[in-house]
């Protein structure tokens, strides 16, 4: 694990957990809060059927903390060297064939929340908090938020979200769409593992994976690919179903 | 014409009936009478709008899945290439998407069940009107499958990751009423004013109806 990496692996089961961990707020120092290399080691395992990212503590993550994205921002070169890297982190976690929820307590801004809606479940307790404070340091999200927020939620909300950089709290991040689930428990990992055992605990591996690969393929391809592949994909599981 | 579906044409729109009541399944009879009439009959019809529903009590149950799978292991046993198998069976996903390419509003007016490939073909639809007493869903990873005709692309093309998800891996039917929030249906009525509102919406929809408005790419 690098130095800058704020990310721990675990498995309960058939599902993974990534923990954020850096102090109360779980500041991410790098966009590289992951090595990309102990994520594809971690993902590349045939019996995993999902992955929850959550923070440690009461929060999920605050972002890049000011004094860290100043002294990044001392060498251009690196600074953007750094960004791509971390581009790289969150397309891979997107495009991952199996489902990843974000379980989010607490503070979940900028470079935070840039992880949670790369996501493809988001699940929020009571408490949470949302915003894109970057507007107010004259920046904008840097890892593909805005792209993800205007697929998401539209234009209109993406504008209130980045440009105001206002908070916004659970329940109304629920009413725009950035939260998929409130949790009914206090801590969100807990609703986080019910959701993700219910989804996947009766479903095959092969399963799991070829729903998924269908559904990013319905946002990525054109869609007489997509539904060749799709009825692919079908005729395989039938073929084993027949079988079996 | 049809055995187990219905066309007629009133006022300019058009009615689409699967009529092999009492649940309306699709078999192989279905996806041929589908085809001829995508092709030959809803082009060339001069309709502003259409409205797909079902006979009696419920749209459709979906695709009859001993007998499709029944059809593939054969077809897999007889040639041993899954992609031949699956260039015939794709033809059905790609004429019920080529619903989107109809310059006209196409209405599925729900009702009862409307299942698997039913809902499948319902969401190819431009509009989607549910009576209070329909029951969505895709339920084909409960028997080790999954949306094998349009479901997987269509789906996520009007609705967020999660809901994509939670709909087609869980597997388990929702009403109406979980679909309007989730924004995967239009509208929902009483059932006995299901043919009448999904009318009305027709004629709404014809008169301000571009193709752009379509649900396509």
């Amino acid at each position: 694990m690098g130095k800058s990496t704020i990310a721990n692996w675990e498995k309960q089961g058939n599902i993974g957990i990534i923990s954020l961990s850096n102090g109360k707020e779980n500041y991410l120092i790098e966009p590289e809060f992951i090595d990309i290399n102990d994520l594809k080691n971690w993902t590349n395992d045939n019996q995993l059927k999902g992955i929850i990212i959550k923070g440690t503590g009461r929060n999920f993550s605050a972002g890049a903390s000011l004094s860290d994205l100043v002294s990044l921002a001392q060498n251009k070169t690196m600074l953007s060297k750094k960004i791509s890297s971390g581009k790289e982190i969150l397309d891979y976690i997107e495009n991952l064939e199996i489902p990843i929820i974000a379980a989010i307590n607490g503070v979940c801004f900028g470079g935070g929340l840039e992880i949670a809606l790369a996501c493809h479940i988001r699940i929020a307790s009571k408490n949470a908090l949302f915003a894109f404070p970057e507007s107010n340091l004259g920046l904008i999200p840097g890892l593909g938020g805005i792209y993800r927020i205007i697929q998401l939620l539209g234009q209109h909300d993406m504008f209130d979200l980045i440009l105001s950089a206002d908070m916004v709290n659970t329940e109304n991040a629920k009413q725009i769409g950035l939260v998929d689930y409130i949790s009914e428990s206090k801590d969100a990992f807990e609703s986080a593992i019910t959701k993700i055992t219910n989804l996947t605990h009766d479903r095959s591996i092969e399963l799991i994976q070829y729903v998924m690969k269908a559904i990013h393929n319905a946002k990525k391809l054109d869609r007489t690919e997509a539904l060749k592949i799709e009825t692919e994909l079908f005729c395989k599981l039938a073929i084993q179903v027949k079988k079996d | 014409m049809f055995k187990v579906l219905n066309w007629h044409i009133e006022d300019k729109i058009g009615f689409l009936q699967l009529n092999n009541p009492p649940s309306n399944p699709m078999g192989s009879l279905f996806f041929e009478e589908f085809y001829w009439w995508r092709t030959e009959i809803a082009e060339k019809a001069e309709v502003k709008a259409i409205i797909i529903y079902g006979n009696g009590r419920h749209f459709s149950s979906g695709a009859v899945i001993d007998d499709l799978l029944g059809i593939i292991s054969r077809s897999h046993e007889h040639c041993g290439d899954i992609k031949k198998v699956s260039e015939f069976l794709n033809i059905n996903s790609q004429i019920f998407y080529s619903l989107k390419d109809l310059d006209i509003p196409v209405i599925a007016a729900v009702n009862g069940v409307c299942l698997g490939s039913a809902f499948e073909l319902a969401l190819c639809a431009d509009y989607i009107i549910c009576s209070s007493k329909a029951v969505l869903g895709l339920p084909e990873t409960t028997f080790g499958l999954m949306p094998g005709c349009t479901g997987t692309v269509s789906l996520p093309k009007r609705v967020s990751t999660a809901v994509a998800i939670e709909i087609i891996l869980s597997g388990n039917t929702f009403s109406p009423e979980k679909a309007l929030e989730w924004k995967v249906i239009n509208k929902i009525v009483p059932s006995k004013i299901l043919i009448e509102s999904a009318i009305d919406i027709a004629l709404k929809l014809s008169s301000s109806f571009t193709k752009e408005l379509k649900f396509s790419e």
